[in-house]
């Protein structure tokens, strides 16, 4: 799991995840409550490319906004523990003025159906949902925007697609 | 036995060799036309100055140098030095500057911060994280 972690930093950090957000700050065994939350990422959606023209773009036309991606690995998740994940994460951006958070949740053992639907039919904007296995390489989304979005930044190896 | 890792960063000696050659061409610029026909002996000894000119400044002042063992960590800078025992952290970040830098970030248990360039030590910025936490683990296990 730690290589999955690994992976999943790099590309949040340094690889596609920066097409999404310039994510800049990085915690691991992150305390929210009574959980923990083996990474969280902070950043906001100021791009910025390493050139002078990149950044005055970025300064001119992109907002501000704060964005966090907690990442957690668990056994098994059912949907009252995910449920409880929402709305912890999102009494925390409330808080904290964060207006774009993604939760990642990695499981070793399948999730159950009503997980599933729980995460497909989340709709809320301010968060994205997303649940992968990597023994399965089973993978489901939110199908709200960020949901969509989270999904195209980092390559998962996958055999089944939620849409 | 504490491990060393120091890096010489041949950018940043480039860029004080730069900075020392334009001083120089610009002398050059300004000396009277009388001395027109050793204009190229001093360009010529100007380069060799500013290659040595430029590492002595760069081990001087820019140089990193990083020891860590089970116990601690020192982080030597030019004439800087610091010290600090691993037990004494509270929390590990890992920052990306705006220049897309890795920075290692500790936050003491007194309120300070330390920062441990990892990029500049050429390190990778996320494994080396995961092995300080696993040291900083370890420390703090020992002390009780």
């Amino acid at each position: 799991m730690e290589d999955l972690l690994y992976q999943l930093e790099r590309e949040l950090m340094i690889g596609k995840g920066r097409w999404t957000a310039e994510f800049y700050e990085s915690e691991r065994d992150f305390q929210l409550e009574d959980l923990t939350f083996d990474v969280l990422l902070k950043g906001d959606t100021k791009i910025r490319g390493y050139g002078l023209f990149s950044r005055i773009m970025s300064f001119m036309l992109l907002p501000k906004y704060a964005v966090y991606c907690y990442v957690m690995v668990k056994d098994s998740i059912s949907s009252d523990f995910l449920k409880k994940c929402v709305n912890l994460i999102k009494k925390k951006a409330k808080v904290e003025d964060v207006q774009w958070n993604f939760l990642l949740l990695i499981t070793k053992q399948d999730a159950p159906k009503k997980v599933i639907e729980y995460i497909k039919c989340f709709e809320e904007k301010d968060l994205g949902l997303l649940l992968y296995n990597p023994h399965s390489k089973f993978l489901v989304n939110s199908k709200n925007k960020l949901g969509e979005r989270i999904r195209t930044c980092i390559s998962f190896e996958r055999k089944n697609r939620s849409n | 036995m504490k491990e060393k890792i120091a890096p010489i960063s041949f950018s940043e000696i480039f860029k004080l060799f730069i900075i020392l050659m334009i001083l120089q061409i610009g002398f050059v610029m300004f000396m009277p036309i009388q001395f027109l026909n050793i204009v190229l002996y001093l360009l010529v000894g100007g380069i060799l100055i500013s290659v040595v000119a430029s590492y002595y400044i760069y081990l001087k002042t820019k140089h990193i140098e990083f020891y860590y063992d089970d116990e601690g960590f020192s982080l030597k800078r030019g004439k800087v030095v610091l010290n600090y025992q691993w037990r004494k952290t509270s929390k590990v970040l890992l920052i990306k500057d705006g220049i897309g830098n890795f920075l290692i970030r500790l936050h003491l248990t007194e309120g300070e911060m330390v920062d441990i360039p990892v990029s500049k030590l050429k390190l990778n910025p996320f494994l080396f994280r995961v092995k300080l936490l696993e040291i900083i683990r370890r420390s703090k296990e020992l002390k009780g």
